[in-house]
């Protein structure tokens, strides 16, 4: 309906991306919703929790999987690698949209795998619909569904610009 | 927050780099106007109305004789997406 979809991108849902994580490579991350191009790169991620918090650090964590996983299958494909990528993300808790832009930088990345506190700020940038209403409310509310499908249509701009770096040679 | 990420909250102007569109295209207008799946035609949108029914629930979770409903809708809507109306 909004166009997140096109040719050469696919959905999945329950899509598990391993994460390198404090020297153990075997963990592994479960999106709700991720969107891949060409079964290679991890362009999208949705997470729905029951709290804003929890959802906000599994996408992030998410989202440093995907650095990992996408890097890899660069690789694999005789790309090189990138040392940084904005990640789109939206999480649900109940039927409000919240909308992040997660840079995960390579320095990021090896902080992660090695379990150490890295000296550059990530800034991830969030906005949330009708952050003066209540958590509660929802899309179910009409105005608040205009409002939320409003900020879809602009972050599905927003998320090709950033797919542009994200699959560029 | 660990591993130093912080989460910076922007209002729409901000994340968006531009205002929220005063009007939406492409979104069938029943789905902006109302609440109950049987009182719409388009099919995708009673799915989707559905969907936000069963989503708003204070249990969270459908019963399993709305699953069977819903799973018939979906199919239905989904060969009527095929073109197959017969």
């Amino acid at each position: 309906m909004l166009g997140f979809e096109e040719s050469g991108y696919i959905l999945r849902s329950r899509y598990a991306i391993p994460l390198n994580i404090c020297g153990e490579p075997t963990q592994t991350v479960q999106t709700d919703i991720c969107l891949l191009h060409q079964a290679s790169t991890i362009t999208l991620l949705v997470q729905e929790d029951k709290s804003e918090l929890g959802a906000e650090s599994k996408v992030i964590a998410e989202a440093i999987a995907s650095f990992q996983e996408n890097n890899r299958n660069r690789i694999r494909l005789g790309k090189g690698r990138k040392n940084s990528m904005s990640i789109p993300c939206i999480t649900m808790v109940g039927t409000r949209p919240i909308f992040y832009v997660v840079p995960v930088t390579q320095q990021l990345c090896t902080a992660v795998e090695q379990g150490e506190f890295p000296e550059q700020v990530t800034e991830v940038r969030k906005c949330v619909v009708g952050a003066e209403t209540q958590l509660s409310d929802g899309m179910e509310r009409l105005d608040f569904r205009l409002e939320a499908l409003k900020h879809f249509a602009l972050f599905r701009s927003l998320a090709k610009s950033l797919w542009s770096d994200l699959l560029a040679d | 927050m660990a591993y130093n990420i912080v989460i910076r909250n922007q209002s729409a102007t901000t994340f968006f780099g531009q205002d929220l569109p005063a009007t939406l295209d492409g979104i069938d207008p029943e789905f902006l106007t109302s609440n109950v799946p049987s009182e719409v035609d388009n099919h995708g949108t009673q799915l989707l109305l559905m969907y936000l029914e069963f989503a708003t629930e204070v249990n969270g979770s459908m019963s399993p004789v709305q699953m069977i409903f819903f799973a018939s809708h979906s199919l239905l809507a989904y060969i009527r997406s095929k073109g197959c109306n017969q």
